[in-house]
């Protein structure tokens, strides 16, 4: 049973009642499932619980000051009671993604009667009704009702809200919560016409931005801090500028390009704003505030991994890493982790010695035989990167001296041996067998908000890999083969197990 | 040495008091309106204080005898409180297996040293090695598998409004087991309070008697989480097994809130709420720490709370820059890998200005009157970090520092030097200084028995 994360809160609370108000500051951290937000396992406690009681009151807050867009009706035609009673039945029914049960709405409805006797305003009665919803376990938690036995069929508003959670990281809308209630989410093809639908919706944009950004962990990108001496400088503007490029151009390439996993890792076009033209030496035109188009060159950019958001995000405070690159090439990209440094080892790379590259300053890894087993795996797809600078800066020296970029692939299922930049390093990526499994892996693991289980899961795994195949790696059709899968469809029995 | 309670009756007549005493609420903030003479006997307090990545032994450890001690560089600012210390030398954290082998080739959890001491520190407890909630590179691990030692001894003491307060200074979030050191029961940690102004409204606003708004504002959480109370419990028997937990949960988080906005543990004047600005911005870290130093002190002289921990910063802290102290753009946790002079004297003003810290923290106790000498007195401040030694992650001589005082229970103004002991003697002996006498072992790596020698 998951419970919402805090952009599914805030989408929800967006949606359905209006109400844009900053939350992230107010409720507790997520907890992470992978690279993924998703409160999957660990339980609330009191802090929690009173984070949830003061967004609840900052969102009523700003709900009764635009009562009118709030309600669904006017309480001076219909009468304030009426008006009341339609408000908590319509906006319960979306916040709890199914209608509210007859027990809930007498017991709401009893708060809401309750002040009103006590002399308080019809505005102070919907602040509660807001209040109340917001707080109960029916909006918090992800709900599937269990059964004993086999894993059976989700019900239609069960998987309206898984659909809704995974293509919009929203609640669903009324138009999915009506095909729960004809029964067409019940169907493989009533539920695709549905996904369809979401995906391309501007909801979705939310999704694939929020996809995009942790599993190349690039999410941190506006808060982090980079040494004051580097060009351009680097502030939270910047930081922002580039998060936003890549997940404007992943969503550009699922929604309005091929659609390919190859374009992912190979296309050079991207959209770039403020300090982001310098970074990639472009001209700035008269207006920089907005996400541009542009056009990258295809020798010096490919791609996600070429993009100064991946190559900032995992540099260090004021130079490069081959290291910290090629262990998210391993572990994101490839599924391949590589095991952690020995506890008693130093994880702190070597200062730079002037006059010194990167290169050799890393190449201290293989010399030492600790080191080597691991770094010989990481080192050489991160010396790929050497021709980006600590913010992505393309760069053609390092203090005078010629960059050394040939690298090698190491320990993979088809595509091992040297290359040379990252330039080719991404088009090897782009029709390589294992990272389309791990592409796979990581969008599931991401739609259902937790990892996956080789055994309980095999057979839909095997059955969306067999579907992107079919596709041509297509990962619009990616997504649509995790939605038809049984994982996604079925419900968990009373025993317990992740569904 | 059972732990003093406040009978139902004193909070009644305190209430009564209070109304009397409306006026003086202009009373500077941080002033008790009662003092605790009024009590039958003040209670002993507990809090624990965090600051990551060890000390500099060198500039660390005091000279001298046990009750002829001075104090070092990393230590001097406590000079004022001797009296009041008690120094634990040779205390070694054991979630760490011997140098040089990895415990995640001998199937141990993993984590890193970081992770994995910092779970360890308070619960003498590993991290779930069976869980993948978590991975670090190629291991794969969960929450910490103990409970920590102030949860166990709020089972006794933690009969006030606040069961328990977890205070953060930049603590760091995601929810990462390193950034959590506080666990209410296994894999169940406990998140701190990073905000000052987060922390300033849980303590006073709502939940305590006062203004017609904030009696009103109590009276509506109330209702509602009496019916979210119901709704949770309703759905409790429809969910799988494993979901019912997480529903237990939520259910004791709102009871405890439900607790708390019925007491009326308004003992003193409210501070000056604190403004709202970034509380996890680098540079506003010392104006975090004497806030919630402040906030924290506030609610243990108020009684809102009798047991505590305070949070500094967090491991592996990549970003956190001590530049109001020196110019370096090297944060804490690489300047703590590098051994050159200027590295070790810039950790050893880093540590100092954390000892400055407790110092603080003393001095507000210390504001408080409580029966013939201070908070100070009634409160047992435990100070530690996760490593010993940063550069090479070895945990032996840990640098406890205990503070304040215990009642009398304890002898302060002392510096003991231990043989290589674990410090799972030392959860031990607080259990029993809580008047928690039967614990003889506290947490799974606990491989000893009994409390500390020569400790009491």
């Amino acid at each position: 049973m998951r419970r919402l994360n805090a952009l599914q809160y805030a989408n929800t609370v967006k949606d359905v009642l209006g109400v844009s108000v900053a939350l992230s500051a107010v409720l507790a951290e997520d907890e992470k499932v992978g690279p993924f937000n998703s409160n999957l396992l660990s339980p609330v406690g009191e802090l929690h619980v009173d984070r949830y009681m003061s967004a609840a009151e900052l969102v009523a807050a700003n709900a009764i000051g635009q009562l009118s867009t709030v309600l669904p009706c006017d309480p001076a035609a219909t009468g304030e009671a009426a008006c009341a009673e339609t408000f908590l039945t319509q906006t319960g029914a979306r916040l709890f993604r199914r209608p509210l049960e007859d027990q809930e709405r007498v017991a709401y409805l009893g708060l809401y009667g309750s002040s009103r006797t006590a002399g308080r305003s019809f505005s102070d009665g919907i602040s509660l009704l807001v209040r109340v919803l917001l707080q109960s376990p029916s909006f918090l938690y992800q709900v599937e009702t269990a059964a004993a036995g086999a894993p059976t069929l989700l019900g239609g508003n069960e998987v309206a809200t898984r659909l809704a959670s995974f293509l919009w990281s929203s609640a669903p809308d009324a138009a999915l919560q009506n095909a729960a209630k004809g029964g067409q989410l019940t169907t493989v093809d009533g539920l695709l016409t549905q996904a369809r639908r979401l995906l391309n919706d501007p909801h979705g944009a939310s999704t694939l931005a929020s996809f995009h950004s942790q599993w190349l962990k690039i999410d941190r990108l506006p808060a982090l801090q980079k040494d004051p001496a580097l060009t351009p400088t680097f502030d939270a503007a910047l930081g922002q500028a580039m998060l936003s490029e890549t997940e404007h151009f992943a969503d550009w390439v699922i929604r309005s390009g091929d659609g390919s996993l190859k374009s992912l890792f190979t296309r050079s076009n991207s959209f770039v704003d403020g300090a982001l033209f310098d970074v990639y030496g472009l001209p700035k035109p008269a207006k920089v505030d907005q996400l541009t188009p542009v056009a990258l060159k295809p020798s010096e950019r490919s791609g996600l991994l070429t993009q100064a958001s991946f190559l900032t995000a995992h540099s260090h405070f004021g130079n490069t890493s081959p290291v910290l690159r090629g262990v998210v090439v391993l572990d994101s990209v490839l599924c391949k982790a590589p095991p952690p440094p020995p506890p008693t080892v130093m994880t702190v790379p070597p200062a730079p010695i002037a006059g010194e590259t990167t290169r050799e300053r890393f190449d201290r890894h293989r010399t030492d035989p600790t080191c080597a087993s691991c770094h010989s795996l990481m080192d050489p797809i991160g010396y790929g990167f050497a021709h980006y600078d600590a913010l992505g800066r393309y760069i053609t020296d390092e203090g005078g001296k010629p960059i050394d970029a040939s690298g090698e692939i190491k320990g993979t299922q088809d595509i091992d041996g040297p290359f040379n930049g990252a330039i080719e390093l991404s088009q090897r990526l782009s029709g390589s067998n294992q990272v389309q499994d791990c592409m796979v892996s990581q969008w599931f693991s991401f739609a259902l908000g937790r990892n996956l289980d080789k055994t309980r899961d095999a057979c839909s795994l095997q059955g969306v890999k067999t579907a992107f195949a079919a596709s041509d790696y297509n990962l619009r059709e990616l997504l649509f083969a995790i939605v038809k899968s049984d994982a996604f469809r079925y419900r968990a029995s009373l025993e317990g197990g992740a569904p | 040495m059972s732990a003093q309670r406040r009978s139902p009756a004193v909070y009644v007549a305190r209430r009564k008091l209070l109304a009397g005493l409306a006026g003086s609420a202009i009373l500077a903030p941080f002033v008790p309106i009662l003092q605790a003479e009024t009590l039958p006997g003040a209670p002993k307090r507990l809090i624990l204080m965090f600051h990551p990545h060890g000390v500099i032994r060198d500039t660390w450890l005091p000279t001298g005898t046990v009750t002829n001690f001075t104090l070092s560089k990393t230590l001097e600012p406590l000079n004022a409180f001797k009296d009041k210390l008690l120094i634990l030398d040779g205390l070694r954290l054991s979630a760490e297996t011997t140098a040089g082998s990895d415990p995640a080739l001998v199937g141990e959890p993993s984590g890193g040293p970081h992770t994995r001491n910092t779970s360890h520190l308070w619960s003498g407890a590993a991290l779930d090695p069976n869980s993948s909630l978590f991975s670090r590179d190629a291991t794969k691990f969960g929450w910490g598998l103990g409970t920590s030692i102030d949860q166990t001894i709020a089972e006794r003491i933690g009969t006030t409004a606040f069961r328990s307060l977890e205070v953060g200074v930049r603590p760091g979030g995601g929810n990462a087991p390193r950034n959590r050191m506080i666990y209410r029961a296994p894999g169940q940690p406990l998140s701190p309070e990073g905000s000052p102004k987060a922390l300033f409204d849980r303590l006073f606003t709502g939940g305590m008697g006062g203004s017609a708004l904030g009696e009103q504002l109590r009276q509506d959480r109330k209702s509602i989480l009496d019916l979210v109370l119901a709704d949770l419990q309703r759905l409790e028997p429809r969910v799988a097994r494993e979901d019912s937990a997480k529903i237990k949960a939520h259910l004791e988080a709102i009871r405890a809130i439900e607790t708390r906005l019925s007491s009326s543990a308004a003992l003193c004047a409210t501070p000056t709420a604190p403004a709202d600005f970034d509380a996890g911005a680098n540079d506003n870290m010392p104006m975090v720490a004497d806030l919630q130093i402040k906030l924290l002190a506030s609610a243990i002289g108020c009684g809102l709370t009798n047991v505590a921990s305070i949070q500094f910063d967090r491991n592996e802290n990549s970003g956190t820059l001590f530049n109001w102290l020196f110019t370096d753009t090297r944060a804490h946790h690489e300047l703590s890998h590098i051994s050159d002079a200027d590295a070790l004297s810039k950790l050893t003003q880093i540590y100092t200005w954390y000892a400055k810290q407790l110092a603080a923290l003393m001095t507000q106790l210390a504001a408080f009157p409580e029966g013939s000498g201070s908070a100070l007195d009634n409160t047992l401040i435990v100070w530690c970090s996760e490593v010993a030694n940063p550069q090479n992650h070895q945990t032996t001589n840990s640098p406890f520092v205990l503070a304040g005082g215990a009642g009398g229970a304890l002898k302060m103004g002392r510096f003991l030097s231990y043989d290589n002991v674990q410090h799972n003697r030392l959860l031990v002996s607080l259990a029993h200084l809580f008047g928690l006498d039967t614990v003889q072992s506290y947490g799974k790596t606990d491989v000893g028995s009994g409390p500390l020698t020569s400790f009491i």
